[in-house]
Order: C-alpha cells, then sequence, then structure tokens
C-alpha cells in the first residue's frame, strides 16, 4: 500500500507544478457550457418550458455539467494509450506494482487536486445563480446523493477508460479515444442536453445504457428530479456496469500485453 | 493511410462528432420551431459549413502540429525547424493534413447542399461571393486565434490546455450570430473572438441580408488579427531554449 501512497504523492506534487493546466480545464469547461447556454438562455425568450424544464432550472443544469465532470471525468487513455503507442509501457512493467492500481491512484491525486481548487469556486457559483434568480434549486439532501453517485460514476468511468486505453496495444493513434469519449458522454451521458428534452423513445434507449451515470443521473439527484428511493436501484445498476468493465478491462489487457512489443537500443 | 485499423477508427470518430452535431440541433427543433430567427435548413447549412471550416482546422493545424507544440516547446524538440530557413510560424503550425478529418468535410458539404436545397430561396451571384470572400477572413482569423493561443506555450511550460483552448473557442462559431447580439456577448463574439465569421456571417449573407458592414468588418479583423499574432510569435519564439548540448 506504501508504494501506491507514494504513486499518489508524486502526482498531487505533478499536478502542483503544472497548475496553469487546471486553469486551462475551467476555462475550458466554461467555454463548453457556454456555448450550451447561451443557445438555450435565447431559445427561452420565446419559449416558457423546454421538456418540462424552466430557464432557472436548465441554467442550473448546464451550470453543474463541468462540475459533475470533473468528479466523474477520467482522461488516463490519452496519455497511458501514448505511452503504450511509444513502447514507454516497458518502465511500468518492470516496476513492482499493478500497472492499474498506480493509474487508479495518477486519476485520483489529479482528481483531488482539481476538485479541492474547482470547488470554493462553485460553491460561489451556485450562490450567485441563486442570488441571481432569488430562488434555490439545491437541497442538501439531493446534493449528497448526487455525489454519492458521482463517485460512483467515477469507479465505473475509470474502468471504462482503463478498457480504451488498452486497445491502444491494437492501434497507432490514441488521439481519437478522447473525442470519442466526449461524443458519447455528450449526447448518451445528458451533457449537451437533459433526457427529458429527447423523444420518449430515445430516453428509454438512453436509460439502458451505462453513460447516464457519469452525468444525467447525478444532476437529477441534485436538481431534486430524483429521490432517495430510487438510490438502491441506481448503485445496483451502477455496480454491475463496473463488473462489466472490468472484466472487459482485464480481458484486453491480457491479451494486450501478451502483443505488446518495445524496441530501442 | 499506412495505419489502416487507426485510419478507419479517425474516420469514425470524425463522423460521429458530426452525427452529434446534427443530433444536438435536431434535439433543439424538436423543442422549438427557430431559433433567433434562423430556421432548421439555415443552421443546418450553417453547421455543414461550420464543419468544414472545423475539420479543416483540425486536418491542417490542430492534430500534427498545435496540439503537439506545447510539448515540443517544453522537450526542447522544435531547433530543427528553427534552423531551417523557413517562416517559423507556418513552419510548426502548418503540417500536411490529418486525412480523417479532411474525408470529413464531406459530410460538411452534404449538409450544406441539403440545407440549400430545402430553403428554396434564390440567391445572387455576388451574396456567393461575399459568402465566399467572409469564409476566407473567417478563416484567417480563426488561424490567427489558434496560432495565438498555441503560441503562450512559449510562456507556459507544458500547457497543453492552450490548443485546445482555442479550437474550443471556435465551437462559438457553430451557433447563430444573433444569440450573441446583446451587451458583453456581443462585443466578445464580434470583436473580441469573432467566430462568427467563420460559418455564421457567411450563412447570413447567403440566405438572410446582405450586410456591407459585415463584410468590411471581416476584412479589417482578419488583417488585424493576422498582424497580431506574427506579432505576437516573433516575440514570444525568442522564449524557446533548446534542450539539447
Amino acid at each position: 500500500m506504501q508504494k501506491y501512497l507514494g504513486i499518489f504523492r508524486n502526482y498531487f506534487s505533478s499536478s502542483l507544478e503544472y497548475r496553469s493546466n487546471l486553469i486551462g480545464l475551467i476555462i475550458k469547461e466554461m467555454i463548453g457550457m457556454g456555448v450550451i447556454l447561451v443557445l438555450w438562455v435565447t431559445i427561452y425568450q420565446s419559449e416558457e418550458t423546454v421538456g418540462g424544464y424552466s430557464l432557472i432550472k436548465t441554467v442550473h443544469y448546464y451550470v453543474l455539467v463541468p462540475f459533475i465532470g470533473i468528479i466523474t471525468q477520467v482522461q488516463l487513455s490519452n496519455e497511458l494509450g501514448k505511452e503504450i503507442k511509444d513502447g514507454l509501457l516497458s518502465s511500468h512493467l518492470t516496476k513492482p506494482y499493478k500497472l492499474w492500481i498506480g493509474s487508479f491512484m495518477r486519476v485520483l491525486a489529479e482528481k483531488i487536486f482539481t476538485l479541492s481548487m474547482v470547488l470554493p469556486l462553485y460553491i460561489l457559483l451556485i450562490i450567485g445563480l441563486d442570488r441571481f434568480f432569488d430562488a434555490s434549486l439545491l437541497s442538501m439532501r439531493g446534493v449528497l446523493l448526487g455525489l454519492m453517485i458521482c463517485l460512483a460514476g467515477f469507479i465505473l468511468h475509470f474502468f471504462l477508460d482503463l478498457a480504451i486505453t488498452w486497445l491502444a496495444f491494437w492501434t497507432d493513434d490514441v488521439w481519437s479515444f478522447k473525442h470519442f469519449k466526449d461524443i458519447i458522454f455528450g449526447v448518451l451521458g445528458g451533457v449537451s442536453f437533459p433526457f427529458e428534452f429527447l423523444t420518449p423513445g430515445l430516453q428509454a434507449l438512453f436509460h439502458l445504457l451505462p453513460f447516464k451515470f457519469m452525468y444525467y443521473i447525478p444532476l437529477s439527484y441534485m436538481l431534486g428530479d430524483r429521490g432517495a428511493d430510487h438510490l438502491v436501484m441506481d448503485l445496483l445498476g451502477i455496480t454491475v456496469w463496473i463488473g462489466i468493465m472490468i472484466s472487459i478491462a482485464f480481458a484486453l489487457w491480457q491479451m494486450g500485453v501478451r502483443k505488446y512489443g518495445a524496441y530501442g537500443g | 493511410m499506412i495505419y489502416r485499423t487507426s485510419f478507419f477508427i479517425e474516420l469514425l470518430v470524425e463522423i460521429l462528432y458530426i452525427g452529434w452535431l446534427i443530433f444536438y440541433f435536431k434535439v433543439v427543433f424538436g423543442n422549438v420551431s427557430t431559433v433567433s430567427g434562423w430556421t432548421f435548413h439555415e443552421v443546418l447549412f450553417l453547421i455543414g459549413l461550420n464543419i468544414v471550416v472545423f475539420e479543416f482546422f483540425v486536418g491542417i493545424l490542430y492534430v500534427w502540429r498545435l496540439r503537439l507544440l506545447p510539448e515540443r516547446i517544453k522537450n526542447g524538440d522544435v531547433d530543427t525547424i528553427l534552423v531551417k530557413p523557413l517562416n517559423t510560424m507556418f513552419n510548426l503550425t502548418l503540417s500536411s493534413p490529418y486525412v480523417a478529418s479532411i474525408i470529413s468535410m464531406i459530410p460538411g458539404f452534404y449538409l450544406m447542399a441539403y440545407g440549400w436545397s430545402q430553403i428554396n430561396q434564390p440567391v445572387s451571384f455576388m451574396n456567393i461571393l461575399w459568402s465566399i470572400l467572409v469564409t476566407i477572413c473567417g478563416i484567417t482569423i480563426g488561424y490567427a486565434l489558434l496560432v495565438g493561443f498555441s503560441s503562450l506555450s512559449f510562456v507556459f511550460t507544458n500547457a497543453k490546455f492552450l490548443p485546445d483552448l482555442g479550437m474550443d473557442l471556435l465551437e462559438y462559431g457553430q451557433n447563430p450570430h444573433p444569440v450573441y447580439s446583446t451587451g458583453l456577448l456581443r462585443f466578445a463574439f464580434y470583436f473580441v473572438f469573432p467566430v462568427i465569421f467563420l460559418a455564421s456571417i457567411p450563412t447570413s449573407l447567403l440566405f438572410k441580408e446582405t450586410n456591407g458592414w459585415f463584410i468590411v468588418l471581416a476584412v479589417s479583423l482578419a488583417v488585424l488579427f493576422m498582424t497580431i499574432t506574427i506579432e505576437l510569435w516573433s516575440r514570444l519564439i525568442k522564449r524557446y531554449s533548446s534542450a539539447s548540448s
């Protein structure tokens, strides 16, 4: 356990070293949120509600999307996939530790650093929003339930991303993986719009997939659309998906590492 | 094209991105009939043009050049470019195309053609010319913005987010420009980050209104932004230090 704590400490320090990347992440998330928000605010000038969502609820939804993303997002495939592609995996293989646990510690360290910086900003933003609209949509109970799902969603996303990372054993470019995930979460996870904006058929389809646990479901709890009575079923569902992702990730690792070759002088 | 599996994955991802954009606006127009006076088919043409321009930037600038620039600077890896008797800015920012992106322009052209056919409105030859001129100005502005942001990598070590930041800002170009018609948003997207000239204004010149002010503004901003970026690049590149002995 000591060695994994060491990895955690190293990556936490490394996050501190490149603080400008965190500022970049915040600006990037704000830009992404702004593109969508500006359009919907314009639409609400002529509509009272859309898909049962009022303007204040829609604004809260899109403002919270980046925050949820900071907890549930995992961007391991880009970095680790590149290391596989460049033949740098060998340095990990020779070390006496399990790569997936080391990677988990790496992601966790970066996440905790990011959250510690972003959380105060978000609390201020939500207070500002409540003052601006003179109404509050968030309850402590809803936020706590949402955060619980977020944590489970983070673990699910970690193993999903790990499975995607191991695909680098068979491909020569990993940039497209990150892009691929952004699109999938954009549509199927609820980043681009709440499921209520969709037709009933599409809503039913999207509810069958695991991506809803990364954005839409936590947001539903936070905005009070989902109560504690759904929690057990949601956690059960997420656990099943985590099990599936773990199986896929480990199967891909077993196959990939046998195929892996690094050549150098 | 040597790595066929990767190529098909890249192509699939680019097509998915286009599918996502269409789906997004389909959902929007499933709930409302117009957005700031723009119909679905006008927006479809706008998305098509935006895809063409965006994929051009991804394919020629971003994937093989700007995305990797912060890391190359950190590793002191741009020496070989600096010693060549060529313009460093163009040499470090323009590359051979990322093929998947170039192919992904085709659906963009298709959307433009489909949107135009459904709008069913005569368009004059002059309007087409103005629209093409403003698109070229928009591409110049977009290039200047992307390179401007990326050139800050010479100051902030390993700031991998900088090239992404420019690309993210370009996404504002996918909305019809009237959504940015108030106060601070107007100032930001008409003058500071004028991404509305990439696709929205050219679409507007074709189907909505011939506004001479937009044409003058587009040409002026293209010249201004390019001048600022060249100056910025030549100042910031002096901060580069090689990693080799």
